[in-house]
């Protein structure tokens, strides 16, 4: 038994930085794992997946050397290789956690953590001894995993989620991809540059639901141009091993066979044997209730991140949990910002995404303007042959504020930072404009996006 | 060749500036962007500077005149014997009522004819607000002119920038009231719209920032009243703490949190001291001696804490610690602040000798001219704001000594003598005790002692 100020189940990218921070702030912590230090973000999720998607667009890119006066032969690929790599970019993003719990005099507790009573949580090692451990403020950072449904669920050999597909080292012929969000997308990108002939399937009228439409429609486009099939409006009934492969059927009717299919339905919050129950903490559908300062129902009872509810982004977690611990320890931090939430899919060209869509502005009947810039139309773009997509920007009619940016292009994640940032400050569109961008750079296409919402571009 | 030197414009607005001082004189060697002189304008105070290397041949306005902008202040030369004779008459003929041509068409001519005119910098920042937004059809041309002896406008990086960057003249530059409030430039647009002055508004955002929600909720809230509203409030005004101010504000709140205080109040009667006084002054001022009652209470104040030196001590976890020495702490007031210089050995010394420190003290203290060891380390500390009508005040101790004691007015004042109403000189003194060190016992017998000396001045000369 020890005693700690704050215990943290989970350490994923919500449950190691509130650890962390909360050892900076002079609070004795500790971090309670079952798995792997960094949850599903470092070791099967958002870092791992972009390795993958770095060969991927590595192989891309060498297709099209010759078209830059390069040549290199002819591009095959050593799949196995591939996932190595993620699974090497994994492991030390493990053992960075591990480092920064040792830095920062995190105490680190491997099992799986359970409240069982007020402050107290007791911890089963994976031999099955258990231990407990007292802590004036425990917060669950337990995550998320992929859903399930009844007939759409996984074998782990050819019908997967993400888990599995992540370090999957044999490459299938053919895959079939349920759910085009994030994490479908960028599977069936990846797969697609590999050589597999890939079919999307989405529920939803168009690909990439959350986005703006106008995103999704090139999003698609070039999807389409790559050579994956997508499916749109078409809901699955169920999945099924035949033979060696797998089939799909639609509720249409519709029947699709492939080698593999992923399940990416969308993720669910691990909220199971907690001990929520018994200790009366509150939840809704499937998540717990937390107020704006990750409080449950339950006082010393904190969640963060994806069991806290939507939107299930490890950023969002990460910034619960310094709102989280710094309001613990006493301090001012301003309530999460939802609306300035950046999301990101990591296909090339990328999607990235704050604020609002046209679409739910004109629902929510806000006044706004619409500006819009295409990359090709960009100098450093032309240069650089990345002349895909476009910025599109929503801004405020009245006060010029910044209501939504949406860019789809290469790196689009990294151009976006910089209107996160103006919007988080409250620069206004004429602000954005007077700050003077640097040339040449592609996120010169922002700026004239911005330009063209209030009518004075000069590119276009 | 020799040419004028003339008021700057600093802004589009500005007609004439007044000259408050000249750094340099007649004759002097003058580097490039020296400061030549201390100019203020309608908003600002500034230093004006000279753009090449020369030198100040001529002064022809003197500090604290009132001199149009693009009227020659000085003729500046290349050389220390230039014939200044042609200028000197030109100068004379518009002194005569004819201005020159530059500042005749003012403000836009003396604005475009920048290059004749002198560098300004370290402007402080203008509080005034001009033409916003308005421009004119058509800016004027740039004049050009041959012999560039100066520079107004812009400066990039620490340098003036003198290639295209002149200030023509209208109001193409807006320049908006900005006061510093942190806001988002969208509270700031929001705030305008809706008429909420921005220092009125409380932010939540990082440091005390206003942001768009903060705005909202503000003009939502109800409006102050109308007599409020009608009659703005003068801004509140953000003055810089200086480095003495920090001291003060560090060690007088580590003193008042730190020492448990307690307060005694005496009241003497000072008839004696008075008539002492008198007749000293009186029987000494042909050698020039003058004793004021702040030397006699100082040296009574240090005599008795000779006679208590339970008193002349300060607190110590393990010890308390008692002065071999009274170094007497005199606070005296500046500007800004205050400091307390020391009188070491003060029981020591003679009343006149004293006297002669102290005034030295404190002459020193107001040119801030004191060394270090002249203000640390008093054994006990006198605050005296007799002089400003202060019938009684505490003091807060000045660490680590023990006591200090707040010395209030000599007055006269009712008083009973032999079962009589009389008129009596009376004197109010509180002696701040850290409890530490000095009981409630120990301080009233110090200032029994002290008693004893302001009521029996002769005391202080034996």
């Amino acid at each position: 038994m020890a005693q700690f100020d704050v215990l943290v189940i989970g350490s994923g990218p919500g449950g190691y930085v509130a650890a962390i921070r909360a050892a900076q702030l002079g609070l004795s912590a500790a971090c309670v794992e079952k798995d792997r230090l960094g949850g599903v973000c470092l070791n099967w999720g958002c870092i791992p997946s972009k390795a993958l998607l770095k060969s991927a667009e590595y192989a891309q890119t060498a297709r099209h050397l010759s078209d830059y006066g390069v040549n290199v032969g002819e591009v095959t690929i050593d799949f196995p290789k591939v996932i190595k790599r993620s699974r090497g970019v994994a492991d030390r993003s493990e053992k960075g956690v591990k480092f920064l719990f040792k830095k920062y005099g995190v105490t680190s507790i491997s099992g799986t953590g359970r409240l069982v009573a007020a402050g107290e949580v007791e911890v089963t090692a994976a031999d099955g001894t258990t231990e407990r451990h007292q802590a004036k403020h425990i917060i669950i950072a337990t995550g998320a995993r992929s859903r399930t449904f009844p007939g759409l669920t996984p074998d782990g050999e050819r019908i997967l989620t993400s888990r599995e597909a992540i370090v999957l080292d044999k490459l299938p012929a053919s895959a079939i991809v349920l759910g085009a969000g994030a994490i479908g997308l960028e599977f069936a990108w990846f797969w697609r540059q590999m050589g597999v002939k890939v079919t999307l399937v989405e529920g939803a009228p168009q690909i990439a639901p959350v986005e703006d439409a106008e995103l999704a429609d090139a999003l698609a486009k070039h999807f389409g141009k790559e050579g994956v099939q997508i499916r749109t409006g078409a809901f699955c009934e169920k999945v099924e091993r035949v033979g060696d492969g797998t089939r799909v059927t639609l509720k249409d009717g519709g029947v699709i066979e492939a080698d593999i299919t992923l399940l990416a339905l969308g993720v669910a919050a691990n909220i199971e044997d907690l001990g929520l129950e018994q200790l009366g903490v509150a939840t809704n559908r499937g998540f717990i209730v937390v107020d704006r300062s990750c409080r449950t129902n339950v006082p010393g009872v904190y969640a963060i991140g994806d069991v806290a509810g939507p939107p299930m982004l490890a950023h969002k977690a990460s910034a619960e949990a310094h709102i989280c611990v710094e309001r613990i320890a006493g301090r001012h931090v301003p309530d999460l910002d939802r609306d300035t939430l950046p999301a990101g899919t990591y296909c090339q060209p990328q999607i990235a995404s704050v604020g609002r869509t046209e679409a739910a502005l004109k629902a929510a009947g806000v006044e706004y303007k619409v500006g819009r810039f295409p990359f090709a139309a960009n100098g450093k773009s032309r240069g650089t042959g990345h002349t895909e997509g476009f910025v599109k920007v929503l801004i405020g009619a009245k006060y010029g504020e910044i209501l939504g940016a949406h860019i789809f292009g290469y790196d689009a994640t990294e151009l976006l930072a910089n209107v996160v940032m103006a919007k988080s400050g409250e620069v206004d569109a004429e602000t954005f404009l007077h700050t003077i961008h640097n040339h040449p750079t592609a996120g010169e296409a922002v700026m004239e996006a911005v330009a063209e919402a209030l009518g004075v571009s000069v590119h276009i | 060749m020799a040419e004028f030197f003339k008021m700057p414009q600093a802004s589009p607005t500005m007609e004439s500036g007044t000259l408050n001082a000249w750094r340099k004189a007649e004759g002097d060697a003058l580097a490039s962007q020296d400061v030549v002189a201390e100019v203020e304008t309608d908003k600002a105070a500034m230093d004006v500077e000279v753009f090449e290397a020369g030198f100040l041949l001529k002064i022809l306005a003197q500090a604290g005149e009132d001199v149009p902008a693009g009227r020659p202040i000085a003729i500046i030369g290349k050389s220390k014997d230039e014939d200044i004779s042609a200028l000197l008459a030109e100068f004379a003929a518009m002194k005569g009522g004819a201005v020159p041509a530059a500042a005749q068409a003012a403000p836009a001519a003396a604005q475009a004819a920048p290059a004749a005119a002198p560098v300004v910098v370290a402007e402080q920042p203008p509080k005034a607000t001009a033409n916003p937004g308005v421009v004119p059809p058509a800016a004027p041309a740039p004049a050009t002119v041959s012999t560039p002896g100066g520079y107004v406008g812009p400066t990039w990086r620490g340098k003036p920038l003198h290639h295209g960057l002149e200030e023509i003249g209208g109001s193409f530059t807006p320049a908006k009231t900005r006061r510093a409030v942190r806001s988002s430039p969208l509270a700031r647009k929001i705030a305008e719209d809706l008429g909420v002055p921005l220092d009125r508004v409380a932010g939540s955002g990082p440091n005390g920032r206003v942001l768009r929600a903060d705005v909202e909720a503000a003009a939502q809230a109800p409006a102050p009243q109308a007599a409020q509203a009608a009659a703005p409030a003068r801004a509140n005004e953000l003055v810089r703490n200086s480095k003495m101010r920090k001291v003060i504000a560090s060690r007088l709140k580590e003193s008042y949190l730190d020492a448990p205080t307690f307060f005694l109040t005496a009241n003497f009667d000072c008839d004696a001291l008075v008539a002492f006084r008198t007749t000293l002054n009186q029987q000494a001022s042909a050698k020039g001696v003058k004793v004021s009652f702040n030397d006699l209470t100082l040296l009574a104040v240090a005599r008795a804490l000779a006679e208590v030196p339970e008193c002349n001590a300060a607190w110590g976890d393990e010890s308390i610690t008692r002065f071999g020495s009274v170094d007497l702490g005199v606070a005296v007031a500046l500007e800004d602040g205050l400091i307390t210089p020391i009188i070491r050995g003060a029981d020591k010394l003679s009343l006149l000798q004293l006297a002669a420190q102290t005034r030295s003290l404190v002459e020193r203290a107001r040119a801030r001219k004191l060394q270090p060891e002249e203000y640390t380390g008093a054994t006990f500390s006198v605050s005296n704001l007799g002089m400003m009508g202060i019938e009684h005040f505490t003091a807060i101790l000045n660490p680590p000594a023990a006591g200090i004691l707040a010395v209030g007015a000599l007055q006269q004042e009712p008083v009973v003598k032999d079962g009589a109403l009389t008129v009596g000189w009376r004197m109010r003194v509180t002696m701040t005790c850290d409890h530490r060190v000095i009981d409630g016992a120990l301080g009233a017998r110090f200032l029994a002692a002290l008693r004893q000396l302001i009521e029996r001045p002769l005391l202080l000369v034996v």
